[in-house]
């Protein structure tokens, strides 16, 4: 009941703010509670002209972000959370341009004209509206996600009034159809397939408008080119702006030949929809490896063993890349998410969102870190590890040796942490 | 094991699949699991660590590439 008049006096408020058609999209809401047939018939009335005329200036708290299309399960993933934070002090609306790690990190410096896409209380899972952009002069950025490190970006450091903050590791695919017999790509062989094209003669992979790549400006692209040694401005393939559109390129490649089809993808974006089920992930073997390596430890589970343990190698941790001062970003509200993504003040529930629906791995559950993008690895086990809570939410099931808890008395020596006895 | 500069600066060293071990020693090449690290510390023994999942052997057939060799510079 007190979140229903809440959810009333935001309704009367936003109202007054924004204009009758953001009262309808409050109205559509409140009749979906209803379940009224009458008030199904005026939510699908009005549905799609609510979701096209909101304007980015009605949207409450906002914070505004760009870049990495890969990260988007992320917003998806933490948005709705965030929008209803018991502290409406705490309240944020994510709105964010799904336009690429490095445009995201240019868009820093120039404020931005276009439509955004926000997710606010009334997200329902599925759709994602966008606002329309009717602030004078456009929108300074908040927050740019990067997969890669400004620098990949553009080649020069980072101003002093910028923070790098790093956030949940994600790990980059190479992907072909299930149709096809390969199940693993080495290093050199990305090398000459990628650099060289048609020339490089790997097989199987040797019509380049069968291989789905990204731009330049790609962090997944840019993240694999660090690991195997193309600069990601010297690729050949089929180019796409898009994640969306690598998948609909290997959809095409497929029908003509799924042998020697590929393309790469960040793990969020594999793993959304049926992706998963028309495609797999090939393991990759880096240089200087024995063996090729699915991100996890086999190609039915998803508990990501081999990228926490640093055998696969195609990963980086996100960057949020935000104004700052004396490594604390000025933003109040770009403070509140990088905290929470960086799991300085997450809860056992947006880790699950981080784990479930995003597909990131969050630090806590890493062992290894490395030196910039492509970088070697150093060991860097978790101060305050949370490996069984990790792979019980991403598998289904905790290894037999996580031992259940509510409190450090029933953990020996160790740490109770999200329900579990952690070494430290 | 002989060391090979790539495209972005980076050293890496080339690993043969039998000159590795769980110790760090040279063991048996027909094992694919002797090649790895039990107690990593370093880049290379991290990246070859051992695990109880699932690898796999992959040999490149690259007619540009000779095992060992350098990679051939971009054209």
């Amino acid at each position: 009941m007190k979140n229903h008049i809440h959810s009333e006096t935001a309704v009367i408020r936003r109202t007054a703010l924004s204009g009758i058609d953001y009262m309808f999209q409050r109205h559509k809401a409140w009749l979906r509670m209803l379940g009224s047939a009458a008030g199904v018939a005026l939510m699908l009335e009005y549905s799609a002209a609510s979701a096209q005329t909101v304007k980015c200036s009605a949207l409450r708290n906002p914070l505004f972000l760009a870049g990495s299309t890969a990260l988007e399960p992320l917003y998806k993933a933490i948005g709705k959370s965030l929008a209803t934070d018991p502290d409406p002090q705490k309240q944020l609306t994510l709105a964010y341009l799904s336009n690429g790690s490095c445009a995201g990190i240019s868009a820093l410096s120039t404020n931005q004209t276009a439509a955004f896409s926000f997710i606010d209380d009334t997200y329902d899972g599925t759709t994602v509206p966008t606002c329309i952009n009717d602030i004078a002069g456009g929108i300074p950025l908040d927050v740019a996600l990067s997969d890669v490190a400004y620098e990949t970006c553009t080649s020069a450091p980072a101003p002093a009034s910028l923070g790098d903050y790093l956030g949940p590791a994600a790990s980059m695919l190479f992907v072909t159809p299930k149709a096809s017999s390969q199940t693993a790509i080495s290093a050199e062989e990305a090398y000459y397939l990628l650099g060289f094209g048609q020339f490089g003669d790997v097989q199987p992979w040797n019509r380049e408008s069968l291989v789905c790549v990204r731009s330049s400006t790609s962090g997944t692209q840019r993240l694999i080119a660090a690991n195997i040694a193309v600069p990601s401005t010297r690729w050949l393939g089929k180019t796409n702006s898009g994640s969306a559109d690598v998948v609909t390129c290997l959809n095409t490649a497929q029908t003509q030949d799924p042998e020697r089809t590929l393309g790469i993808l960040g793990t969020e974006v594999f793993s959304t929809g049926t992706i998963r089920q028309t495609y797999k992930a090939l393991a990759f073997r880096g240089f200087g490896q024995a063996r090729a390596y699915l991100p996890d430890s086999s190609a039915t589970t998803q508990d990501k063993r081999n990228l926490r343990d640093g055998r696969y190698l195609l990963f980086g941790q996100v960057h949020m890349i935000t104004a700052s001062s004396q490594g604390v970003p000025t933003s109040a509200r770009a403070r509140q998410f990088i905290d929470l993504v960086t799991g300085k003040t997450s809860s056992s529930a947006i880790l699950t969102s981080l784990i479930r629906n995003a597909k990131l791995v969050p630090s806590c559950a890493m062992h290894v870190t490395r030196t910039g993008d492509g970088g070697p690895l150093s060991l860097s086990p978790s101060p305050t590890p949370c490996d069984c809570f990790f792979e019980l939410t991403a598998t289904g099931s905790a290894p037999a040796s996580c031992q259940k808890c509510t409190a450090d008395t029933e953990c020996a020596s160790k740490h109770c942490r999200n329900s579990f006895c952690e070494p430290r | 094991m002989s060391l090979l500069r790539i495209g972005c600066g980076l050293v890496v060293a080339m690993v043969a699949v039998t000159s590795g071990s769980c110790d760090g020693n040279p063991t048996s090449p027909e094992d694919p699991k002797s090649t790895c690290f039990e107690m990593p510390q370093t880049h290379l023994e991290i990246i070859n660590s051992c695990d109880t999942g699932t690898s796999y052997e992959k040999a490149a057939s690259l007619p540009k590439f000779q095992p060992g060799a350098a990679l051939m510079p971009l054209p």
